[in-house]
């Protein structure tokens, strides 16, 4: 009970951890086909709010749900000379934007910050708590 | 000045009974606690060894665990502290 505030956040982390794991893959497959030759697709985590049934109080924690698949087309490049390029000579690229990637980046970063802060203020919190005890 | 007779003493109420027995509840509940306590630690030290080997799945998890145990000892050792203080008030009586 006198850690759920810490709990929360360090789900917090974990979450924005993840996606930056999945925004790194994004970044990696920009030019990447899979075995079949199709290319590759951006993925997308949903977060899930999750309510922490042990705590009186009515407290969400997060959680990965699942990850999509981005469905946007995929990005057409002209280029005959290409082992992959198609009857008229254009090539499937995958959907990645490198640039939303980075916003992306910079999201889960600022985010992680944020729950970090938050679990360090309640940490500080505990221990200043524990100052009334003290003389 | 009215002077109440020593009689009158047998008025008065006996304490309640709830109150007794509320130091065996102290006991139990500080023995409970340390054990708790006691748990955090064994989880720290498993995180802890989890992390020199390497086999590291959730970065923040093993954080969470190493830092709940400390302030759950920092809180224990506050309460060892508190409870000494008050016996050795006690024991410096004069009698």
């Amino acid at each position: 009970m006198l850690f759920k505030g810490l709990e929360v956040a360090q789900t917090g982390m974990s979450v924005q951890k993840y996606r930056m794991d999945i925004v790194a893959s994004n970044l990696a497959n920009v030019n990447s086909v899979d075995d079949k030759g199709n290319p590759y697709r951006r993925k997308i985590p949903i977060f899930q709010e999750i309510l922490d049934r042990q705590s009186s109080l009515a407290l969400s924690k997060v959680a990965i749900k699942e990850v999509t698949q981005d469905n946007t087309p995929y990005k057409l490049k002209f280029d005959p000379s290409n082992p992959l390029a198609d009857k008229d000579g254009y090539v499937k690229l995958p959907n990645v934007d490198p640039m939303r990637e980075m916003v992306d980046m910079i999201s889960a970063m600022r985010t992680y910050e944020a729950n970090l802060t938050a679990f360090n203020t309640h940490k500080d919190m505990l221990l200043k708590s524990l100052e009334i005890i003290k003389v | 000045m009215k002077i109440d007779s020593v009689g009158m003493l047998s008025n008065i109420t006996e304490v309640p009974k709830s109150r007794q027995g509320t130091n065996e509840d102290f006991a139990k509940l500080l023995k409970k606690f340390i054990a708790d306590v006691n748990n955090d630690l064994h989880a720290s030290s498993t995180a802890q060894e989890k992390l020199l080997k390497g086999n590291v799945d959730d970065m923040v998890s093993i954080m969470t665990t190493i830092e709940k145990a400390d302030i759950s000892l920092r809180l224990v050792t506050e309460i060892r502290n508190k409870a000494i203080d008050a016996y050795q008030e006690i024991m410096r009586m004069q009698v």
